[in-house]
């Protein structure tokens, strides 16, 4: 084989078809092409590992972020960074693990439909990472939540690849006007180049969701008609909760991800309880009319099962007027908190 | 029920010391709200420390405590106890923060709570109205705008400015309380004192609609009023101020329910 120590170059890898670049990875296909640099699959020839090897072909501020972000163990849905540094001709590299699994693009198009489960499963992970990312010190913000950016593995669980539009909050105020972001997914402030927020990532997040739900075209033209009341079919305690994410005032959308997770389970919950009571009210109210015709019609008083019937009936109706009132909790309509220290 | 914030931190200001917080809540047919707002004392970071500090406190009292009393909250008289409670301490915490640091800091603070749903039947009908606890400390204003524009607050300071009431910078020296009621067309404008400062009470009176007209008319929606607000606080900044600025205004727009005709009928309508 033979070895040709690439180093700093960028090539196709198409052309450099047995390329050890850096001394160590073998390249093997090109992964994707984005707006910071080109994301290589390699395979580490040191440790016998398949790797991601993404090139950005002129380092800034936001190769730091990126680093930094990628470094931190807790954030499990992102992969795992082995190394990092900057070529001598100011070109950065970052070896990064490698997530196998299909784009949720690609899932989506191959599986026409997708259980509720496995939506509210998505949602819960979405947003759980979404809560951890944002309770970071400083804080930080993902900005380019999409589907293309979500690889969904065997065992169908989520993972994040590219965190090249990551910032902390800080670093974001002190560079506004500056537009990130992708269309259909990205936050109106955010689209417009103004300051940006955790409700932004929130947005971006009700954005993921509602092509799930409804189909990335759908999306579109949600966004660019700007009528966020036209909701979807079916799922629609969750579209409730999408809804509220997609709202284009920031302050009308969830505060935060813990905001986002309480209602996303709720509605949920919500939903199996209510659907329960509701068969079992659909299946006694038959046997209530049943049971008044036939009491009304033959005037039989000794009609015991059609009494038991309406009477079963009316328990039951009763039963769910009580769980209605205990499970009814607070909405957050608006919340509004401005500091500065 | 609608609300608006103006928060300006002003181009010479070195740094923003106010704070302010407005949440609104819904469950079916009844409202909870919470206003504040703090203007931190102490100079640069600690005074913004301490307003947010506060409003971070009574935040959560909100959602943790009030909010999980149940479907109506609890009895007004526990939640104003309890508030109390959280100011008196938060200011043994900002005492305690600022000795080990040798430094002095604090907050003025201006909390109104708002609950309820009620129906207040009048001659010419049935209005919508919310109770409201105000709870106060320092040189920040509370208004009420309805017929006319009502002031809620006493400045907790002397002729020369000097406050001698705030949270932090004294040992407890308790709160200014009031209780009242908000009705349709009613509004309710907390501020600190670098947008009230160079206003008169004719001139919000004015800008933010006061007048026989305003109860049980439809009102200004929230766009309206957030204009008015910047309108005022650029009208404060063109007369010189130059401190920090927050407001927050919340009313009820909703009209007269339940008007009677004339064969002594309830007509409902909005």
């Amino acid at each position: 084989m033979r070895e040709e120590n690439c180093g700093g170059e960028i090539r196709k890898a198409a052309s450099c078809q047995a390329c050890i670049w850096f001394g160590r990875y073998e390249i093997k296909e090109i992964l994707g092409v984005g707006g910071t640099g080109k994301v290589y699959l390699a395979k580490d020839i040191r440790l016998e590992r398949l790797v991601a090897v993404k090139i950005l072909e002129q380092v800034t501020e936001q190769f730091k972020e990126e680093v930094g972000v990628l470094r931190r163990q807790n954030l499990r849905m992102l992969p795992m960074v082995y190394d990092a540094w900057i070529e001598e001709n100011k070109t950065g590299v970052i070896v990064m693990e490698y997530v196998e699994g299909q784009n949720l693009r690609e899932y989506l198009a191959l599986h026409e439909q997708i259980s509720e489960r496995q939506i509210y499963a998505w949602g819960l992970q979405l947003g759980e990472f979404l809560d951890r990312l944002h309770g970071e010190n400083p804080k930080i913000l993902y900005r380019d939540l999409k589907i293309e950016n979500i690889i969904v593995q065997p065992d169908k669980t989520l993972r994040l690849v590219d965190v090249g539009a990551a910032v902390s909050l800080e670093a974001e105020q002190m560079r506004r006007n500056k537009r990130v972001g992708t269309f259909g997914y990205a936050a109106p402030e955010q689209w417009s180049g103004k300051a940006v927020d955790e409700r932004t990532d929130i947005y971006g997040l009700g954005a993921v969701l509602y092509a799930v739900l409804e189909g990335e075209e759908k999306l579109k033209n949600l966004v660019a008609s700007e009528n966020i009341s036209e909701y979807g079919r079916g799922h629609t305690g969750m579209m409730r909760v999408v809804k509220r994410c997609l709202k284009r005032e920031r302050e009308e959308r969830y505060a935060t991800a813990t905001a986002f997770l309480a209602d996303w389970c709720r509605y949920k919950n919500e939903g199996r309880g209510k659907a329960f009571f509701i068969k079992a009210e659909g299946m006694l109210r038959y046997g209530f009319l049943y049971g008044a015709v036939y009491v009304l019609w033959y005037r039989e008083e000794s009609a015991c099962l059609a009494w038991r019937f309406m009477a079963g009936y009316l328990l039951l109706k009763g039963a769910v007027w009580i769980y209605g009132m205990r499970n009814k909790k607070w909405q957050q309509e608006k919340s509004v908190w401005c500091r500065g220290g | 029920m609608v609300s608006s914030i103006y928060f300006d931190r002003g181009d010479f200001a070195p740094s923003q010391q106010d704070a302010l917080v407005l949440e609104i809540v819904s469950l079916g047919k009844r409202e909870a709200a919470l206003l504040v707002v703090c203007d931190g004392i102490g100079g640069l970071e600690e005074g913004g420390y301490a307003s947010s500090y506060v409003t971070m406190r009574l935040r959560n009292w909100f959602y943790d405590v009030y909010l999980k009393g149940g479907r109506t909250g609890y009895r007004s008289s526990r939640a104003g106890r309890d508030c109390i409670g959280v100011l008196y301490d938060c200011n043994r915490y900002l005492q305690r923060y600022g000795k080990e640091r040798g430094i002095r800091l604090g907050t003025t603070m201006t909390m109104v709570l708002l609950q309820g749903r009620r129906f207040f039947r009048e001659k010419k009908g049935t209005s919508l109205v919310f109770k409201y606890q105000l709870f106060h400390a320092g040189d920040s204003r509370a208004y009420r705008l309805g017929r006319k524009c009502e002031r809620l607050t006493e400045d907790d300071s002397y002729e020369d400015n000097a406050l001698y009431r705030c949270i932090g910078s004294f040992p407890w020296r308790g709160v200014q309380k009031r209780r009242g009621y908000l009705r349709s067309g009613e509004r309710i404008l907390l501020c600190s004192d670098g947008f009230w400062r160079r206003l008169g009470e004719e001139e919000l009176a004015e800008s933010l609609g006061c007048g026989r007209k305003t109860v049980g008319s439809l009102g200004l929606s929230e766009e309206q009023m957030e204009k008015r607000l910047r309108k005022l606080g650029n009208a404060s900044r063109a007369r010189g101020e130059k401190d920090n600025q927050a407001a927050v205004l919340a009313g009820i727009n909703e009209g007269i329910y339940g008007k009677r005709n004339g064969f002594g009928k309830r007509r409902w309508e909005r």
